[in-house]
């Protein structure tokens, strides 16, 4: 579903990224760890064409991001880390501009819009202002808009920060049941323990390079220790 | 360093200070060459109005200049406190730090107040010392001149400050904020302009000097500032000492107001607004491209400063041309009969209104700061299915219509009072919409040659960028220069408003080449 290859980005004349090679597979969750800085953002950002790169190429269900963007992004959604969202537009509003630009008709919006947002519990608040919402809440109004169209692939950055335990496991779930429906989610975090329940596939990102990639439970078998023991050993 | 002193100086390095060296000397560049346009224009109306007026007049000059400065700071002071006073987003870690809610509150303020008095001198202070080297001034009203300047901005500051508080308490809060503080401002603006046009329209002096006539209308109004120049130039301490002593003390009044209460009005500034009882209701599904016109649409509606500092000029020449078309008064029947009496007198008038809302029209120039308003929320548009074509256009769009609605209204009021014929209309048409996609295109080049994507409030893109500046200046320049053109063309004057036209939408066509190639790897190069 996603093809990383060689990806290489500089900012300032300053390589960020040496040639970062990943590959998200239909129906499987990938998850995305590494140090700050070690460049997890700038990949991800590249990846949904948000950035612009010098050396390499990906491919989104067999669609070259910088050749087909549109295309690609059509059937990608993207959760950045910080929700910064239009601030000035109640939540409503920015829903009903993303469903507009996915082409979601009138009837399929107001049953995705109501059923995602209730799941999450924003759906009361949907009608303030963004500017008035939580960082929690606008992270809730972002989750609504990037699964509103169903996407085929899912690019999230530290989704479950901001969130309370309840969203945060209705998140999963929905991540889940995305990948069941042969849906890919691609996605960065800190909270390792997630990591390693939830994604079927994990690569480890230091100083700008891939140094492990592999399925989960075969790195945790091999290495015999947690992830996280795993990627201590391994990052510093 | 005093706790007070340490804020107020990372208040000032956040202005100007950005996410590396590149950004950071464009910052300071772009307020660095406002500075210089104030000195610029404060010289050009200095040794304008000195060449109309015999040397013995020569003292009315800083005393018009002296009032022109005043009323510009107090009327740009009321957007720009509503930017730089209110809603400030780090109020909250402010509080969280080990500083008095009155530390941080009076660092905002002098923040506003340097910011006024570095404008203010810029444009005051070669005017001060243009008059002393031509009249002649001893040491002494330089002296006196500067030490003054001290207190001069401090009334008008604390007036629009106390408007534009008001103005805050009234919407904050409400769902239709903007749209009130867009209503009570323009509705505030007009009053006090149409006042200032009075005073110009009821002065008796002839038409070279007619500012010895708003001279004395001012000096009624703003009587500190007459103290002031009264005291520098006859060096009478004791004047320059009174207007000073006031303006503090009002100033000092006004910190004090202001620290009570805009607490307060910030905390419900930043609160946005809530709505009960919510509902999704069915919403008619839109193309891609409305889509996005119309979120470009409400942004622009949706902000006070925006909608003033780029549209305030439209709604004045509608406001008048539509006051005109239906106040006709027994001159302008008399005029409009004697220009259809004078064929070619007819057409030169017909031009010379199309240009003058062609002028009016390129000073609302919008999309020089819509690409650096999407700040942080810029991964939205690159993330989402649209083109950069359709991002433009929608763009474009919005300016294009805030410039041709008011436009066409003059011109069709202007046409109807004047009885032009369909040639009026349609060569208006035409230039109006060459210019209207002209400045659309050239804001939106010139903001993403100097994107200003990092800021605390919309103040700093919309008043102080170098895209707005650049977006504001060029074309007003480049309006005066065909104008002056125009006039100086002599026998082929007619001729030269059809070169214009065509040189216009000649520079259409390169404009919108550029945008689509540089302009296109421009935005896909913003992060």
């Amino acid at each position: 579903m996603l093809e990383i290859n060689d990806l290489h980005k500089s900012f300032d004349g300053k390589e960020i990224l040496h040639g970062v090679t990943l590959n998200v597979k239909d129906g499987e969750i990938f998850g995305f760890i590494g140090q700050n800085g070690a460049g997890k953002t700038t990949t991800i950002r590249s990846a949904v064409g948000i950035l612009d790169f010098e050396k390499g190429n990906i491919t989104i269900n067999g669609m070259d991001i910088k050749k087909y963007p549109l295309e690609a992004k059509r059937i990608t959604a993207y959760l950045p880390d910080n929700p910064d969202l239009y601030e000035n537009l109640s939540g409503i509003q920015y829903l009903n501009f993303i469903a507009d630009v996915f082409g979601i008709s009138s009837e399929k919006r107001n049953e995705k819009i109501s059923e995602y947002a209730k799941e999450l519990g924003i759906y009361e608040n949907l009608g303030d202002q963004i500017k008035s919402l939580s960082h929690g809440m606008k992270q809730k109004v972002a989750v609504v808009s990037a699964f509103m169209h169903e996407p085929k692939l899912l690019v999230l950055d530290e989704p479950f920060v901001g969130l309370d335990p309840i969203a945060s496991h209705t998140m999963k779930e929905k991540l889940r049941q995305l990948c069941d429906n042969g849906g890919s989610v691609f996605f960065s975090s800190h909270v390792l323990e997630v990591v390693e329940n939830l994604c079927d596939e994990i690569a480890i990102l230091k100083s700008g390079s891939v140094i492990l990639d592999g399925k989960t439970s075969e790195l945790l078998a091999q290495s015999g220790t947690t992830l996280e023991e795993l990627f201590l050993e391994r990052a510093e | 360093m005093n706790r007070f002193l340490l804020i107020t100086k990372v208040q000032l390095l956040n202005v100007f200070k950005q996410s590396n060296k590149k950004k950071s000397m464009l910052n300071l560049g772009s307020y660095t060459i406002g500075a210089i346009v104030m000195a610029g224009v404060g010289i050009y109306y200095s040794v304008l109005l000195f060449s109309g007026i015999p040397p013995e007049a020569y003292n009315s000059v800083p005393f018009f200049m002296v009032y022109m400065i005043t009323f510009l700071v107090f009327i740009m002071g009321i957007s720009t406190s509503r930017g730089m006073l209110f809603g400030f987003k780090d109020l909250d870690m402010l509080k969280a730090m080990p500083f008095t809610e009155r530390e941080i509150v009076f660092s905002k303020i002098a923040v506003f107040t340097l910011t006024e008095y570095a404008y203010a001198g810029s444009f005051f202070l070669p005017v001060i010392l243009i008059f002393g080297i031509k009249a002649g001034m001893s040491w002494m009203f330089y002296v006196l001149a500067l030490i003054g300047y001290i207190a001069l901005p401090l009334l008008p500051i604390s007036l629009s400050s106390l408007i534009g508080m008001g103005l805050e308490k009234i919407s904050a809060g409400r769902k239709h904020s903007e749209l009130i503080k867009n209503v009570l401002g323009v509705v505030f603006f007009v009053a006090i302009y149409a006042v200032s046009m009075y005073a110009g329209f009821s002065s008796s002096s002839s038409q070279g000097s007619a500012f010895l006539g708003m001279n004395q209308y001012f000096e009624k109004v703003m009587i500190l500032s007459k103290w002031y120049m009264e005291g520098a130039i006859n060096n009478n301490v004791l004047l320059v000492l009174a207007s000073m002593a006031v303006s503090i003390a009002v100033y000092i009044a006004f910190l004090y107001f202001y620290s009570g209460t805009v607490m307060k009005i910030n905390a419900r500034s930043n609160q946005g607004y809530h709505v009960t009882n919510f509902q999704v209701k069915k919403e008619k599904m839109n193309s891609v491209f409305k889509a996005v016109f119309i979120k470009e649409r409400e942004r622009f509606f949706k902000n006070f400063l925006y909608v003033f500092n780029t549209a305030f000029g439209m709604l004045v020449l509608m406001g008048g041309s539509i006051y005109l078309a239906f106040n006709k008064s027994f001159m302008i029947e008399v005029a409009g009969e004697v220009l259809r009496a004078n064929s070619d007198m007819y057409a030169l008038v017909s031009q010379i209104f199309i240009l003058g809302i062609v002028f009016f029209g390129q000073l609302s120039c919008t999309t020089s700061s819509s690409i650096s308003l999407e700040g942080k929320s810029l991964w939205i548009m690159k993330s989402l299915p649209v083109t950069v074509k359709q991002i433009f256009w929608a763009k474009m769009l919005v300016n294009i219509l805030i410039i041709m609605i008011p436009s066409t209204i003059s011109l069709i009021m202007l046409g109807l009072v004047f009885g032009f014929g369909l040639d009026y209309y349609l060569l208006g048409l035409v230039f109006i919409s060459a210019s209207a996609l002209g400045i659309s295109m050239f804001g939106l080049l010139v903001n993403l040659h100097f994107p200003k994507l990092e800021f605390e409030n919309e103040q700093e893109v919309i008043k102080q960028s170098m895209a707005a500046f650049i977006g504001a200046m060029v074309p007003m320049f480049g309006g005066m220069g065909m104008i002056i053109l125009f006039f100086a063309s002599g026998a082929s004057i007619s001729f030269m408003f059809y070169i214009f036209i065509i040189v216009y939408i000649v520079i259409d066509i390169f404009l919108y080449i550029i945008l689509m190639d540089d302009g296109k790897r421009k935005f896909e190069s913003l992060i």
